[in-house]
């Protein structure tokens, strides 16, 4: 896994990852015929049923932080570790009880932006571009690394060639298909994802004496065993107010929402948290046997590789653990770089071309100018991946910034009168404090500090000075 | 945290720990070829490695890791604060959720 050995050629990481992308472009295209209108191409024809809905959340959430970052999670803040991380699964299940609201209030709502300029007018819905910008911007160039940086670890495939490849496949199938495209190749992505982990968690379990681990673990990683580890404890809050800033803002989960039938979203939302769930503790798991089973993580950023591989070597499967392990993680990128292309490139053309610049598009118009606005976002992300910065930090700072939107968001689907001001006030607050918290105090206070002080916020704006709000309204009449 | 050392020929070496500067009862924490080992976990408190090649008694100058956890009464302040924050915020969802479907059904 370093130096110059890999756990497989670089011609067999070409030939996987050229496979996947030709299957996935394919079926992108195949489904991609349904999308007749705009609506068909944003928002699949708001016609998806339960499977669908539930596997397209659910792999949209399994991120490559998720396979990469949640061993990471486990290898060094314990238990507690994978189990923060798991709690961004209530995120999901907590936006299952936002859909009906959201259904009611925005019927032909089309993003996240509709909400936000109906509930906290012109000001409200730029500041709320700004931040969604910011971290969606984060989150996809991030992930672009990690494909990048896997292809390179696994394969010896170049940075820059691998991170063009996963972009170029994921941009292709995105253009052609739109959210059908994506919802579909999502479901085909989620049960790979699930048997992999799985596998692999299995294989684990097989190879571990639980008494010797345990005995191991306490004796020279004794803090991961201890209840009371501080970082760990305050990552459990943390990640959790970070996971539901995320979701809650996010046009990732709003257009699906809207995309859904009606009487299933609720449903589709719910199960894809329960599925979720489980999946960074078992790769949590897997990390935590490295120890134990005799494992030298040498990158600290590759624990989940390094671990699936060597424990799938020890069970005579070596000579296929890069291939699994390649195509477990390039579907975790892939189902959520396309949704969040597709989501990025709907909020430009909804609510930055229509409704910052008043530039209105007909539907003959819609596809070549959605394509223009995916590839531009595209290229951007490319721009910005190339250089190889550190952009998970981005992502990261942002978790105060998504925080403070947690509160807004419930108050505006829920409450019938606020103070708007205040509200947007204890946004801005809550993201300034919450990025002063992320270096003063630790990255594993920023999202509950910036998400408390945007709580006690609009709390304050419901009893000072509210005002009612509008009631629900087309997107038309919300311009 | 990770620990690197250079080792351009890739020979075997050994990396050891010790809660003891004069390293009387070491542990061999990694033992191979690579060049730089990840640990975590560690107890709070002083700790001490050193890495040498393996059946030599050449060893690296010993370097010291010291293990604080974040204070106490600000830990429990931020775990307070974090309660409160969640219980609200999921407290404050379902009680929307739940007066909407009322007012749906009524």
């Amino acid at each position: 896994m370093t130096g110059e050995v890999y756990a497989i050629s670089r011609g067999t990481g070409w030939v996987i990852v050229i496979l996947l992308g030709i299957l996935w472009v394919a079926l992108g295209i195949y489904w991609g015929r349904r999308a007749k209108n705009s609506e068909g191409f944003m928002l699949a024809g708001r016609n998806v049923g339960l499977s669908l809905g539930s596997a397209t959340a659910m792999a949209t959430w399994v991120t490559s932080n998720t396979t990469m970052l949640a061993p990471v999670f486990a290898l060094t803040l314990g238990v507690w570790g994978m189990l923060a991380y798991s709690t961004a699964s209530f995120g999901l299940l907590l936006f299952a009880l936002f859909v009906p609201r959201i259904r009611t209030l925005l019927p032909a709502g089309v993003t996240a932006g509709d909400f936000f300029r109906l509930r906290y007018g012109r000001c409200g819905w730029s500041l709320f571009l700004i931040i969604t910008m910011l971290y969606s911007l984060s989150w996809l160039v991030s992930m672009a690394i990690a494909g990048g940086d896997l292809l390179e670890a696994l394969a010896g495939i170049p940075y820059l060639q691998g991170m063009s490849l996963i972009l170029i496949v994921c941009i292709l199938y995105t253009l052609f298909g739109g959210l059908y495209a994506v919802i579909g190749t999502d479901f085909i992505q989620s049960l790979i994802i699930l048997v992999g982990i799985v596998f692999i968690g299995g294989l684990v379990i097989v190879k571990l004496d639980f008494s010797t681990a345990y005995e191991h673990i306490a004796t020279y990683q004794p803090s991961l065993l201890q209840i009371a580890m501080p970082a760990a404890l305050l990552a459990v809050f943390n990640n959790m107010l970070f996971g539901f800033g995320e979701v809650f803002h996010n046009n990732v989960w709003w257009s699906r929402a809207f995309a859904m039938r009606k009487e299933i979203a609720p449903k589709a939302f719910f199960l894809s948290g329960l599925l979720w769930f489980p999946i960074p503790i078992a790769a949590g798991f897997i990390a935590l046997a490295a120890g134990p089973l005799g494992i030298n993580i040498p990158d600290e950023n590759q624990t989940g590789p390094v671990v699936a591989s060597a424990v799938m070597s020890m069970s005579g499967l070596g000579a296929i653990a890069g291939v699994l392990i390649l195509i477990v993680l390039f579907c975790s990128m892939a189902s959520s770089i396309d949704s969040l292309l597709a989501a990025t490139s709907d909020l430009l053309i909804e609510d930055v071309q229509k409704g910052l610049f008043g530039v209105e598009i007909d539907e003959n118009r819609f596809r070549r100018s959605a394509g223009f606005v995916i590839i531009g976002v595209g290229v951007l992300v490319w721009i910005l991946a190339a250089p190889h910065w550190p952009i998970i930090n981005a992502l990261f700072i942002s978790g105060p910034l998504v925080g403070s939107l947690i509160w807004p968001v419930i108050a505006g689907l829920f409450w019938k009168k606020i103070n708007r001001t205040l509200v947007l006030g204890g946004i801005i607050a809550g993201s300034a404090l919450g990025v002063w918290a992320y270096f003063a105090l630790g990255w594993f206070t920023a999202s509950l500090i910036g998400a408390g002080v945007s709580m006690v916020a609009t709390i304050l704006a419901r009893f000072i000075s509210p005002k009612q709000f509008r009631g629900a309204e087309a997107p038309a009449q919300i311009h | 945290m990770t620990l690197q050392w250079s080792n351009p020929e890739r020979k075997t070496v050994v990396l050891q720990q010790s809660t003891l500067a004069t390293f009387a009862d070491p542990v061999a924490r990694y033992t191979g070829s690579e060049k730089s080992s990840v640990l975590s976990g560690l107890a709070e408190g002083r700790h001490y490695f050193r890495v040498g090649e393996e059946g030599t008694s050449n060893w690296s100058v010993p370097l010291t890791v010291e293990v604080k956890f974040f204070p106490r009464d600000r830990l429990f302040l931020l775990l307070g604060s974090g309660a409160v924050v969640v219980l609200l915020t999921m407290g404050t969802i379902i009680a929307g959720a739940l007066r909407h479907r009322g007012e749906s059904r009524a």
